[in-house]
């Protein structure tokens, strides 16, 4: 397996192309999430050029895990769309906090027994501590992140220091929460 | 109380043990497959996960720990597995932070002494118990 950061402009050809359609696969047709795709390909406005992807490839160069980061010094998701998940605080912009969205490590050329079990491979080892580790190289000191309930415990599986911004909130059906990830 | 920077809600241990907390939801793991265990010959599934609860008002406290079910001596009994996760840092009487380790444990010493079983297995029962749907995959 291999580790790939960047801007989208300095990802090796075609790479962001396989990104955006990797989490297409994820979120929209196996999550159902409700998302903007166009000709095959999941973005929003969050994917700009200053967003930075971390991306994990097999050895035959399968994605099999992929985030992006934002800083929160500009419009990131948390802060634009569920502002209402940090229990009153105002959304932090701040260069020491990046925020993590976008979070996939399914590897679809290998049938995991659990949805848990997909999540505990190895890739989501690594693209977590790799996303860190990128984050950090940018100054971060602090992630956040909105997930849905019970990402705490598995990020806490990894050897992680991570707590909730406040109560798991109803939307869309589904309870999501914003949770701390110290770098 | 208020929302630190940092997303804590900092409170004393006398006043976290006045504040009444409420269900919010209840889960199974979204283990699709259930580990199996053997026992006299029966082929028992290991029932586990987790729950949320809140403080009323605001700031709200969150709380939320992960269980299983536990069968002996002809009965079912829900207990709390791992740490209490939440966004709650106790502090001491000089208003210094406990740390996250203290106050997880104090935490779970608190949890541990509430009646919250009953409202967990009754959660569980209704939401899963009619027509057997399970928790979706994990990604965010």
């Amino acid at each position: 397996m291999r580790v790939i950061t960047g801007a989208a402009a300095g990802l090796p050809e075609g790479c962001y192309g396989r990104v955006t359609s990797y989490r297409q696969r994820v979120f929209v047709e196996r999550l159902g999430w409700r998302l903007q795709v166009r000709d095959g390909c999941e973005t929003d406005q969050f994917d700009r050029l200053d967003t930075v992807y971390v991306l994990v490839e097999d050895d035959a160069g399968n994605i099999t895990g992929c985030t992006r980061l934002l800083p929160t010094t500009q419009p990131y998701l948390l802060a634009e769309v569920f502002p209402q998940l940090l229990n009153g605080l105002l959304p932090p912009r701040d260069a020491v906090v990046w925020e993590l969205s976008r979070f996939a490590a399914m590897d679809f050329n290998r049938r995991a027994a659990t949805p848990l079990a997909q999540f505990s491979h190895s890739a989501t080892a690594l693209l977590m501590r790799a996303a860190i580790a990128c984050a950090a190289e940018r100054g971060a000191q602090r992630l956040i992140t909105v997930s849905p309930v019970g990402i705490e415990r598995l990020i806490r599986r990894l050897g992680l220091h991570a707590h909730r911004a406040g109560p798991p909130m109803i939307i869309d059906g589904q309870w999501i929460f914003a949770c701390w990830i110290e770098v | 109380m208020h929302v630190s920077a940092d997303g804590y809600v900092r409170v004393d241990m006398a006043v976290f043990c006045s504040i009444s907390l409420v269900h919010l939801l209840s889960a199974l793991d979204a283990d699709a497959d259930l580990p199996l265990t053997h026992a006299s010959g029966a082929c028992v599934a290991s029932i586990t996960g987790y729950t949320e609860w809140v403080s009323p008002g605001w700031p709200a406290l969150s709380l939320g720990w992960d269980w299983s079910v536990a069968t002996g001596e002809g009965r079912v009994r829900y207990q709390r597995d791992g740490e209490v996760r939440s966004n709650v840092m106790l502090v001491n009487a000089r208003w210094r932070d406990l740390g996250a380790q203290a106050s997880a444990m104090l935490l779970c010493a608190a949890i541990d002494s509430l009646e919250w079983e009953s409202t967990v297995e009754h959660f569980i029962r209704d939401r899963y118990g009619s027509d057997g749907s399970s928790p979706g995959p994990v990604a965010w």
